[in-house]
């Protein structure tokens, strides 16, 4: 208990204390500002955590080598956080706050459904915004140039994942989709039924919950009444779906489970019990660093947090080196150079060789795209069944 | 859909209703005697539910010992937050609401801080399911039913047929008649808090071991104390588990046939209308 | 007393010279964002600081809120009125409403009372995130267009995200709101309530008519709350439905209370403090929460009478125990 105070110290270290610079930033070097607007408190906090882990070893690793060069000039990566506690109006403010006070010109902002009314600010003064939020083409469009989606939404994971399940489960026809009954859930249920129309499947149930809900025996009861092959969650919190796994096993379904978005492998097992969770699949998520790159990140986390390694902050981490690299490219900070340059980066990331695409689908290309994992939870342990490249209709 | 599961819908239903019977039981109990709403009672739902995850979790006792445990902690907590907070307030039981209101507030940043964001869960050595009549049941639900119904007909018959019990009935009718034929309205009101309390952590401890445990779990079941109370009446016993069931029906029903929107919605509608037409609920004496 | 109401009038102009002239010091839209939330939180809080008045305590404030932001955004977007049109029918939805809703709803006191303005307040949350058309559901409505002015020939404004325009807008608001509100305050409505919260039975025999009273002030109360709606939609370009929940309805009561009760002067007082407070702390929701809990468990049990009452305490150096909720001694 002692160490959940100690944790939720930290959090408030992360946050208000010091707008943390992260080590290795000297008096003399030139500092490159970039803004974090995340939950730390309320609804969506453990994302916020993952959020800002994540970027804190990417800009630790980044200024270990010296930072970067533009034009010459070597800067430093220093991070501004903020909590906006999941609430539109503190994220407006916190906005505010980094673009006015602070003068950031590039900032990252986690959390579905707040992006648009800070993009209504960020887009104007031609800040780059990072975003890690699902809701599709509201968020991802020509509009919104300076918006980069920087992980992957339950689109692009179900389109590289869809095929490889129905590969192992040539029998699935019907899907039936659950989701929150929020901005993400009808974004998540939109990308679902897209990808099942692709394939040809038909969807027989399409159902949005409360995300307070506890009890998912009416929900598990409608689900198997409607008599689906698979049931595809794209956005349910890991709690929720395995609470609602946990009822439709014990109601009697045997039918495939899916899971469309990044989540605590652990979790699930814990609370549907390994046998019930046999078999499930779970797109783009892993339970343990999978390349040799995951796993240097795995070793510094470690070193810096202690045990367990979150492989759900590998999203995060990717951000910061693309986007140092196109300021690099680019030769300056100027923000509309430099989302030409990133638009047509080629980089690495821990995945392997990714890029910016989504042409055709939000018509600009602004989703970033790498080689899409899916797991499968055998024996009551994630395992990784393959890495898709995306599929061309993303591009 | 082919054959409408009936069957399964009204077991889900009456087995969600009895737990949230337990739950609102306390609340109703605080305002029928006390003449207050005890808006902290949420939070003495979650921390009942916390402390029988560490016992069950970190200590490793046995399941029915650890909500033992939980309600032992919490109903002494409740006669202390009654004799700290809401004693000097006596009288004014709008101030009594707001201070509850604080405590809450208080109690759930505070659950973060201490306990962290994470979902817990525990594993009760209850596992398998049971067919019963044509529906299926898992027998950890089975195992809670039994629990609720057994605790709820204690309560029942505590305030039937012991002195104590029958103290709270009167003081509940008219407390400064009961306080002349020398009833303690102190004590009384400390063992109204004790159970209500006792109540709200034994049903933290059983919804904890169905679903999960985290610091804003009181809030969502006072949310549905809140309905539950309105549809059968403040004060009475009989209509919070006429209500709970109510509820517990309404939500597997209006989910199952229609949506889970829906089943709010009517929720809230019923009480809507019985604030209007009928304030005083199915049961209650206005 | 004519020498105090000058010094008085003075101050309050010399307020007004420097609200309005602030945006010419204060450049960072940041920085105004904070003074317009100001402002938005003392109109809310004055505004059910007049129903607290007559002994309820409504938690259904965010509500007329929500109807307020609702009614204008969609008359703006879907019928496609002027803002200005919008934002008066908004407030007018707003009263309507109450008008409708407070009949039945003011004829229950105390634990009922709040559980029927709870319940009022789950409503308008359901209804709003159920009928996705117009409503926009849980997504709620985004993109909402700022206001114009647009008088050819005179005038042509277009309101910028910066703020200025908004912190004009909104001081105009505020300023004519708490006008309104403290007038009624200190006139015989004022007092009327005053007697109701003391006791109703008493009041009528003094030929005060408890029902008018309580509905007068409730309508009132909740017009504003529609306002601040009103204005909030095209300030913050979205409004959804966990804009205006339980919690919110809390926070506002936090200010009347804390600030002291059933005053203006104290509502906005607590507005003021509180709404800054958060700001310069900067700090994770979590803490911020237990402060604003134990300020309002102090100050409910020890200084019933709000913040403001207390230079007048420490100077008597008293702690009595003060008037309670719903029977004040001020």
């Amino acid at each position: 208990m002692g160490r959940n105070f100690g944790k939720g110290l930290i959090g408030l270290a992360i946050c208000v204390a010091a707008n943390m610079t992260v080590t290795g930033v000297g008096a003399q070097d030139q500092v490159f500002k970039f803004g974090i607007n995340t939950p730390l408190s309320g609804p969506g906090a453990p994302w916020g955590t993952y959020h800002t882990r994540g970027m804190i070893l990417a800009a630790e690793k980044i200024n270990a080598e010296g930072g970067f060069v533009v034009a010459g000039q070597r800067y430093k990566v220093e991070l501004i956080t903020y909590d906006h506690k999941y609430s539109g109006p503190d994220a407006v403010a916190n906005t505010k706050r980094l673009i006015f006070e602070d003068k950031v010109k590039y900032l990252s902002i986690l959390g579905g459904g707040l992006v648009p009314a800070c993009q209504a600010i960020t887009e104007p003064n031609k800040v780059i915004t990072f975003a890690y939020a699902y809701g599709g083409r509201s968020i991802t469009n020509p509009e919104n140039p300076f918006t980069f989606r920087a992980m992957p939404e339950s689109l692009e994971g179900n389109a590289a994942a869809y095929p490889c399940v129905l590969k192992e489960h040539p029998e699935i026809k019907r899907v039936a989709l659950i989701n929150p009954d929020d901005d993400v859930g009808w974004a998540g249920s939109e990308d679902s039924r897209l990808v099942a129309g692709r394939l040809g499947l038909k969807v027989v149930a399409n159902i949005f919950f409360d995300r307070a809900t506890t009890d998912f025996y009416p929900i598990a009861t409608k689900l198997i009444a409607a008599k689906p092959d698979m049931i595809d969650s794209s956005t349910s919190p890991a709690g929720s779906w395995a609470l609602l796994c946990k009822a439709l096993r014990e109601l009697g379904y045997k039918g495939v489970l899916y899971q469309g978005s990044v989540m605590d492998v652990g979790v699930i097992v814990k609370t549907m019990g390994a046998e019930a969770a046999e078999g499930m699949y779970l797109s783009l998520t892993v339970a343990e660093p999978v390349t040799q790159a995951q796993k240097e990140v795995a070793k510094a986390y470690i070193a810096k947090w202690g045990e367990p390694f979150l492989p759900q902050i590998l999203d995060y981490y990717h951000g910061l080196f693309y986007l140092t690299q196109a300021i690099s490219k680019a030769g300056t900070f100027d923000t509309t150079v430099v989302s030409k340059v990133l638009e047509d980066l080629e980089f690495e990331t821990t995945w392997g060789k990714s890029r910016f695409g989504g042409k055709r689908i939000y018509g600009i290309k602004r989703q970033v795209l790498w080689p899409f994992v899916i797991s499968k939870i055998i024996n009551g342990e994630g395992k990784v069944v393959a890495i898709n490249e995306p599929p061309d209709w993303l591009e | 859909m082919a054959e409408v599961p009936y069957a399964q819908m009204l077991i889900n239903g009456v087995s969600t209703g009895l737990l949230y019977v337990l739950t609102a039981l306390g609340l109703t109990l605080a305002f029928g005697v006390m003449g207050i709403i005890n808006f902290v009672h949420g939070e003495l739902f979650m921390l009942g539910g916390y402390i029988t995850f560490y016992a069950f979790e970190r200590a490793g006792l046995n399941f029915f010992g650890c909500l033992a445990l939980a309600v032992l902690v919490m109903a002494p907590v409740g006669a202390l937050i009654e004799k700290v907070f809401y004693r000097p307030l006596r009288g004014h039981p709008l101030s009594v609401l707001v201070v509850a209101i604080g405590l809450s507030l208080f109690l759930v940043s505070f659950g973060y801080l201490a306990f962290g964001v994470q979902d817990r869960n525990m594993k009760i050595p209850f596992t398998g399911l049971s067919h019963i009549g044509g529906f299926m049941i898992s027998n950890e639900r089975l195992l809670t039913l039994g629990i609720s119904l057994g605790l709820v007909i204690c309560l029942y018959l505590f305030i039937r047929l012991t002195k104590t019990g029958r103290a709270m009935r009167a003081v509940a009718q008219d407390a400064e008649a009961a306080a002349l034929v020398g009833v303690s309205i102190d004590r009384t009101f400390a063992v109204c808090m004790m159970l209500g309390s006792g109540l709200a952590a034994a049903a933290g401890g059983l919804v904890g071991a169905l679903t999960v445990v985290n610091p804003s779990m009181g809030h969502a079941s006072l949310f549905k104390a809140f309905i539950i109370i309105v549809l059968g009446g403040l004060g009475s016993i009989p209509g919070a588990i006429a209500g709970g069931l109510i509820l517990g029906l309404i939500e597997s029903f209006g989910t199952t046939l229609i949506a889970p929107e829906v089943a709010s919605l009517l929720a809230f509608g019923l009480v809507i209308i019985l604030l209007i037409v009928r304030p005083e609920g199915l049961f209650g004496h206005g | 007393m004519g020498e105090r109401l000058a010094w008085r009038r003075a101050y309050i102009w010399a307020m007004l010279a420097f609200l309005l002239g602030m945006p010419l010091f204060v450049k960072s839209p940041y920085h105004l964002h904070v003074l317009i939330m100001v402002g938005l939180n003392t109109v809310l809080a004055a505004s059910l600081a007049l129903i607290v008045r007559t002994g309820q305590i409504s938690f259904a404030h965010p509500a007329f809120m929500a109807i307020g932001a609702y009614t204008s955004t969609v008359l703006v977007t879907e019928v496609g009125l002027s803002y200005w049109l919008a934002l008066v029918m908004a407030c007018l939805a707003a009263g309507f409403v109450a008008l409708l809703v407070g009949y039945p709803i003011l004829r229950v006191k105390g634990a009922y009372f709040f559980l029927v303005t709870f319940a009022f307040l789950e409503i308008i949350r359901l209804i709003v995130t159920y009928f996705k058309h117009p409503f926009g559901g849980s997504r709620g409505l985004v993109r909402i267009p700022a206001p114009k002015i647009d008088l050819p020939g005179l005038l042509t404004v277009e309101f910028a995200v910066g703020g200025t325009h908004f912190y004009y807008l909104m001081i105009f608001l505020a300023v004519l709101s708490l006008f309104v509100l403290y007038r009624v305050e200190k006139g015989y409505y004022g007092r009327a309530f005053r007697a109701i919260a003391q006791n109703d039975t008493l009041a009528e025999s003094l030929g005060i008519n408890p029902m008018k009273c309580k509905l007068l002030a409730f309508v009132l109360g909740c017009f504003f709350a529609g306002l601040v709606g009103a204005f909030y939609a095209p300030y913050f370009t979205f409004i959804n439905p966990r804009c205006f929940t339980l919690t919110t309805s809390i926070l506002i009561i936090i200010y009347v209370i804390v600030g002291g009760m059933g005053r203006i002067t104290g509502a906005v007082v607590g507005a003021v403090v509180l709404t800054i407070l958060p700001e310069v702390l900067r700090a994770t929701g979590y803490y911020e929460m237990m402060i604003f809990a134990v300020l309002l468990i102090l100050v409910v049990m020890f200084l019933p009478d709000g913040l403001i009452s207390l230079p007048s305490r420490v100077l008597s150096r008293g702690l009595s125990r003060g008037a309670r909720i719903g029977s004040e001694t001020s």
